[in-house]
């Protein structure tokens, strides 16, 4: 008995480290909500600093070095400012950012949210002004005497602002997400409609194919297959729309448009019923030019629909 | 030794920080404000007076004890670190923005030697109810102590003192009144340790001081006898 003390000891160390084990994990289910919302209220308040959320579209980057919240505009879906949150190694551990910029490039502020340097010596690159006041220039940038590290921290956050500023914002923002593999569907016309009942002609126009599907001779149904530029790659659609100009329905079958953003558009319901009336059609916030694409795409059938069921397609 | 004796023992004769000199890289490092001092006090007397509690509680029992006292240091170990990380979770949750502040010294209360030395030198060998009271006597008296270190290198430093959030007492007029600015050093580590230095010197002489008089009274009784 005496020689199993040992291991009864090591078992009752392994219970006890079970049990706290399960109180930890008990603990962190409580928390673990809460602790995102606080961190994500303090970041939302630290850009609260800089402009007043509530007038834009706020959307989220997340990169692998750190996240680009983009202010759009509520009335046209413009970017107008891009806040970066940005880390660098620093003196103690990694100093946390936030740069504001505007769409012309100046600098609205910057705040440190994190850092964990020297009291005294390395915080003091927290309210720092470090002149750096245009987005793309980092040559007017003031160091802090006796704190070098913790400035070189700050200027390597500032430099990576200033390196894709003008680029993210025109347009080159969504490039550094990872693409998905690309959305490509094998889609006919009986994804529609019963080909048997129908006579069903191929016509090629400039943008893509239409299929008339005719009963008696008379054009019941039109399927567009058009194609047009998306973000990456191209965006092809099969749109169906009835005689009376309903739309039965509409499926992306090609798409390479970037994961978690552009991918969107892929079953997404755009609020289309009427072919020529494309004024309840609703955007993807977050993705505006895989959603323009879209658009493009029912614009082209509008302006051609009511044409094409009227006899314009025998032309 | 009676309830109150063993509650108060932890704030003035056996002062972990102004006596036994004990935790005092954290009690230097968080002392920059007194709300950080607060905080800390907060975190402390949590995992203080739960710790002492648990270990007393496992080491009451004669058959646990016995199994649990060849690893009685790892088990320690295991109590106390579970307890900081609850700490730690809670105040990432409610009190986000001193979480930040304490920052690295709220899971380095898990090394800290005052906890350890309790659950070793008292709970293990005391009940559980005397050890809470130890527990608190002793994180209250590790309070009060970085509390005092923190009301002098604020002030000092920065002519400030924070007290919780923006509940702020700006005491620059003093300053103003003798032209001079604050000194920052005080919010520095050197300036933590001079404080440190300054509080125990003043502590010293005056317990030197009672220490006198006690002897002169002695002698006084001891001449008229």
């Amino acid at each position: 008995m005496k020689n199993n003390n040992g291991l009864i000891s090591g078992l009752v160390l392994l219970s006890l480290g079970l049990i706290c084990g399960l109180l930890l994990a008990f603990v962190n289910e409580l928390t673990v909500e809460r602790i995102e919302a606080e961190e994500l209220r303090l970041k939302f308040d630290a850009i609260e600093e800089f402009y007043d959320i509530a007038n834009y579209d706020l959307e989220e980057i997340v990169l692998e070095n750190g996240t680009i919240y983009v202010l759009k505009s509520q009335s046209n879906s413009e970017i107008e400012h891009l806040v970066y949150s940005f880390r660098a190694k620093g003196y103690g551990e990694d100093v946390e950012m936030l740069v504001a910029v505007n769409k012309d490039l100046s600098v609205e502020g910057y705040t440190v949210t994190y850092q964990n340097e020297s009291p005294g010596i390395g915080t003091k690159i927290v309210g720092n002004d470090f002149n750096y006041n245009q987005a793309d220039d980092v040559s007017t940038f003031d160091s802090i005497g006796g704190a070098t590290v913790s400035s070189n921290a700050v200027k390597a956050i500032f430099t990576e602002v200033s390196e894709r500023a003008q680029s993210d914002f025109n347009g080159g923002l969504y490039d550094d997400e990872p693409i998905d593999e690309p959305n490509e569907l094998e889609i006919t016309v009986d994804d529609f409609y019963d080909s048997d009942l129908f006579d069903i002609e191929e016509v090629e126009i400039e943008q893509g194919t239409i299929y008339i599907l005719r009963q008696d001779n008379q054009i019941e149904h039109l399927v567009y297959v058009i194609s047009t530029p998306g973000y990456h790659d191209q965006i092809e659609m099969f749109v169906a729309v009835n005689k009376d100009l309903s739309v039965e329905d509409y499926i992306v079958s090609y798409s390479n448009e970037n994961e978690g953003y552009g991918t969107k558009i892929v079953d997404r319901d755009f609020n289309y019923s009427v072919a020529n009336d494309l004024s309840t059609f609703d955007s993807i916030s977050g993705a505006t030019v895989s959603s323009d694409a879209v658009r493009h795409i029912f614009s082209i059938i509008a302006e051609r629909t009511e044409d094409d069921f009227g006899g314009g397609l025998d032309d | 030794m009676t309830k109150k004796e063993n509650f108060l023992k932890g704030i003035f004769k056996e002062n972990p920080l102004f006596v036994a000199l004990l935790g005092m890289c954290p009690s230097l490092a968080v002392t920059t404000s007194v709300e950080n001092a607060l905080g800390m006090t907060i975190a402390v007397v949590f995992v203080m007076v739960l710790s002492n509690f648990l270990i007393s509680l496992i080491m009451s029992n004669e058959k646990l004890a016995a199994l649990v006292k060849p690893v009685r240091i790892p088990v320690y170990i295991v109590v106390i670190a579970t307890l900081v990380t609850i700490v730690e979770m809670l105040m990432h949750a409610y009190l986000i923005s001193l979480y930040k502040s304490l920052g690295i010294f709220i899971p380095l209360i898990v090394v800290n030697c005052i906890i350890l030395g309790r659950a070793e030198a008292f709970a293990a060998e005391n009940k559980p109810t005397d050890s809470i009271i130890d527990g608190l006597g002793m994180a209250l008296g590790f309070g009060v102590a970085i509390l005092i270190v923190s009301i002098f290198r604020e002030f000092l430093g920065t002519g400030l003192l924070t007290i919780w959030g923006d509940l702020q007492f700006d005491l620059n007029f003093i300053f103003d009144f003798l032209r001079i600015s604050p000194l920052g050093m005080f919010t520095q580590p050197a300036g933590a340790f001079i404080s440190l230095g300054f509080i125990l010197a003043i502590i010293a002489a005056v317990s030197a001081k009672r220490q006198e008089k006690q002897i002169n009274q002695v002698k006084g009784v001891k001449a008229n006898v």
